[in-house]
This record gives C-alpha cells, sequence and structure tokens, in this order.
C-alpha cells in the first residue's frame, strides 16, 4: 500500500525536477523546487524520520522558495528581467 | 528503501545535469537545490529498516525495545542540520548572483568572461 | 561539441561511482554506533527523543560547528550584498504598501505562529522537534511580518544581541559541561528527571532553547538583507 504512495510522489517529484531544470521561466522553476521539497517531507514521514519531515517541510517548500523569490525580486529591481 | 534511494539518485543526477547545462546563475541554483534534496533523500533512506519506527520513547516503544523497533537515529540527525545549512549556503549562493547582476548587468555565464580559460 | 560530451562523460562516472551504493541490500540490524546510542541513550541522557540526543549530545560538537557554518554563510550573505553609496533608484523608493487581507492574515497569525515555534523548541527532547526545527518556524513567523509590514523587521541590533548572546550561551554551556562533568557539551551537569516529562534530560533543553534563537536570528537576518530592509 505504502508503495504506491511512495511511487506517486516519486514521479511527481521526477516530473517537477525535470520541470524546474528545462523550464524557460525562472518563477515556475521556482515554484517546482518548492514542490519538491513539500513531497520530500512526505516521503521523511513514510521512512520514519518526523524530525527532518518538519524541518524540511519549513525549509525546503517554504523558506527556500522565499529566499529564491527575493533574490529574483532584488535582480529585477537593479533592472529588467530576462529568461534563460 | 531501495526506491527511494533510487529517486535520490535520479534527483542527484537531474541536478547535476541542470548545474552543468543552464547557462542561467538562478537556474544553476536551482539545479544545486534539487540535488542538495536528492542527498538528503538518500542519506535518510540508508538509515531505514523495513518495518521500524521513529527513535522517539514513548507508550508506543518503549526504552528496552528500541534497539529492535527503532530506526537507526544519526542519519535524521545529519540530515536535519544539512537541511539547514543548504538553506543558508542557498542563500549564499543567491547572493553571489544579485552581486554579479550588480557589477555585470547579466545572469547569463558566457557573459562572464574574466576568469575564462 | 566537447563540453556536452564532458558533461555526458562526467555524468557516466558520478552513475558509475554511485551505483554501488543504490544497491546496497536492505539492512536488518542497525550498525554497531546506532544500536548503542538506541540502547543507551535514554538511561544516559534523559531525552525521549533519539534524535534531538544525538544533535544535541552524541554529535554535540558537530552541531556547534554546523551553527558556525550557518554564521558564516550569514556573514557571508551581508557582507556580498553590502553596498555603500546608496545611488541606485531602486532602493530608496518608498516600499510598497501590503494589501489589506496579508496584514490582517499576518496580525491574526502571527502570535500561534510564534506559540508553535516556541512548543517545538521546548519540546524537542520528548517529542519530534528542537531547536532546528521551532528556530525556522519562528523564522517564518518575522517573515510574514516583514512581509505585511515593510519597513517593520526586527531591529539589527537586536537580531544580532540575540544571535550573539545564544551563541555565547550555547558555548558557555558546553565549557559548564567541561567544568562539572568532565566532557565538553556534557549534558548532565543538570539532573535528568523523569524521561518524558518536560523538564527533564539535563542540559539538552536548554541547548535546544539556544540553538533555536541562533537559527531564527541567523535566518531573519538573510531574509532582512535579500530584502534590504535596512542592513
Amino acid at each position: 500500500m505504502i508503495i504506491f504512495l511512495l511511487i506517486f510522489l516519486g514521479i511527481i517529484m521526477l516530473v517537477a525536477a525535470i520541470f524546474a531544470v528545462m523550464t524557460k521561466e525562472l518563477i515556475a522553476a521556482i515554484l517546482a523546487t518548492g514542490l519538491i521539497g513539500l513531497m520530500a517531507s512526505v516521503i521523511f514521514i513514510v521512512l520514519a524520520a518526523p524530525d527532518v519531515a518538519m524541518t524540511e517541510a519549513a525549509i525546503g517548500s517554504g523558506l527556500t522558495m522565499v529566499v529564491f523569490l527575493l533574490a529574483l525580486r532584488r535582480i529585477r529591481q537593479l533592472g529588467g528581467s530576462d529568461n534563460d | 528503501m531501495t526506491l527511494v534511494s533510487i529517486l535520490g539518485f535520479v534527483l542527484i543526477a537531474v541536478g547535476l545535469w541542470g548545474m552543468l547545462t543552464r547557462r542561467n546563475l538562478i537556474k544553476i541554483i536551482v539545479g544545486f537545490s534539487i540535488m542538495d534534496t536528492g542527498v538528503h533523500l538518500v542519506i535518510v533512506s540508508l538509515g531505514f529498516i523495513k518495518g521500524r519506527t521513529a527513535p522517539i520513547i514513548n507508550k508506543a516503544l518503549s526504552a528496552g525495545d528500541a534497539p529492535s523497533r527503532a530506526v537507526d537515529p544519526i542519519p535524521s540527525a545529519l540530515v536535519l542540520t544539512a537541511i539547514v545549512i543548504g538553506l543558508a549556503v542557498t542563500a549564499l549562493l543567491l547572493s553571489f548572483a544579485v552581486r554579479i547582476y550588480r557589477e555585470k548587468r547579466t545572469l547569463n555565464i558566457d557573459d562572464i568572461s574574466e576568469l575564462k580559460w | 561539441m566537447i563540453k556536452r560530451s564532458l558533461i555526458v562523460l562526467l555524468l557516466i562516472v558520478t552513475a558509475y561511482i554511485l551505483y554501488p551504493l543504490a544497491i546496497l541490500p536492505p539492512q536488518d540490524n542497525l550498525g554497531n554506533a546506532a544500536a548503542a546510542i538506541t540502547a543507551d541513550g535514554v538511561t544516559d541522557l534523559g531525552a525521549a527523543n533519539l534524535v534531538t540526543s544525538v544533535i544535541v549530545s552524541y554529535r554535540g560538537l558537530d552541531t556547534l560547528g554546523e551553527v558556525t557554518v550557518l554564521f558564516l554563510a550569514t556573514a557571508g550573505v551581508g557582507f556580498v550584498l553590502f553596498r555603500k553609496r546608496k545611488s541606485d533608484t531602486a532602493d530608496t523608493e518608498v516600499p510598497r504598501q501590503a494589501s489589506e487581507f496579508l496584514q490582517t492574515g499576518a496580525i491574526f497569525l502571527w502570535p500561534y505562529i510564534v506559540i508553535l515555534g516556541i512548543f517545538i523548541i521546548f519540546h524537542g527532547h520528548i517529542s519530534p522537534g528542537g531547536g532546528f526545527q521551532g528556530g525556522v518556524i519562528l523564522a517564518m513567523a518575522f517573515l510574514l511580518i516583514m512581509l505585511a509590514f515593510p519597513g517593520k523587521a526586527l531591529p539589527e541590533g537586536f537580531r544580532h544581541a540575540m544571535e550573539s548572546l545564544s551563541g555565547l550561551a550555547y558555548v558557555g554551556i558546553a565549557i559548564a559541561g567541561l567544568a562539572i562533568a568532565g566532557d565538553f557539551l556534557n549534558t548532565r551537569i543538570l539532573p535528568t528527571g523523569q524521561t518524558g516529562s518536560l523538564i527533564s534530560a539535563g542540559a539538552i533543553p536548554l541547548i535546544s532553547v539556544a540553538i533555536g534563537i541562533k537559527v531564527g536570528a541567523e535566518m531573519v537576518t538573510i531574509l532582512a538583507h535579500l530584502r534590504k530592509e535596512e542592513a
């Protein structure tokens, strides 16, 4: 039963990772990275590591995305937007 | 669990490929972040033992049962600190990107040619 | 194209090196160190959460090093983004006000997030949690305030004071362990008490509080530097 959950989460993570690397939109790539962190925190719960899951849920899907978006905003403020 | 460690290795490969082939600095840092998550998955999956529970002593797991019914606490502890350090390192990389953009007005690594061999 | 073939070669070599790790047979028993920790950890240190006792006590020196790395990374962010003259127009313009939804939600949610963070820090030795998790959640609470009310972040001096004091407290507890119990970072300078109660596990909760405040202050400092509030 749990194996289907792992396969499902793994497929979502792989698609999100390949999308994050391939896409031309920086914001979409950053959001896909946050999705990877969120799915990873669920996998950590399955692997009996609740401490790691709490940290990953707060950092991987929350703070990492905020840090990327703040840096991107500063770059946009410095002048013009540019994709890829 | 083997499935999760294979997933972690594939994430490492995707992140490494992204870091090596992309031209935009932010995309390179996104690749680094993906690789980071893959490494964490691999390390935690190495400490997991099928059918065992989290190493926290409570009513469900008495102290005497812990060696036979709990998973390895050491990889969890290592990954826990590594995640926080990974965020700080990502922020440092992003601040380098901001600084490079401020000086050069570009994020494309092909245009940053001072150290090109 | 030579660059592309080099990249493919590097990926193949990496896969070859990592392949033995991927097909490692699943283990049935704990390794020696893990078996010793799970067998004796509770009676030694009195903390119900073995992950916290590994972080704070068994690998305490590593954690001290990691906190130092965190401090260095924060200092690096501040150093790299530092700018003496204020000539760029982007930085001098008045910050845009946040929407009313964000402001009301931030005021409503902020106390609860702070209480959650403090709860997770203080219960790190008896349930999942600890200094790192709680510190990050505290940083999220202050991030919410920073997003909702631009220019109202924590004062820079207060952040630096909290960061330095918590770091000093961590090292001070470690040296107290050396003086009283005979080992650097020995947490048995206080009675271990009843495992599973809030006041137990010696100095582990105190070190958790120090780590939590330090991690929270570092994270808020990184966010404030990237957002350019005042630093």
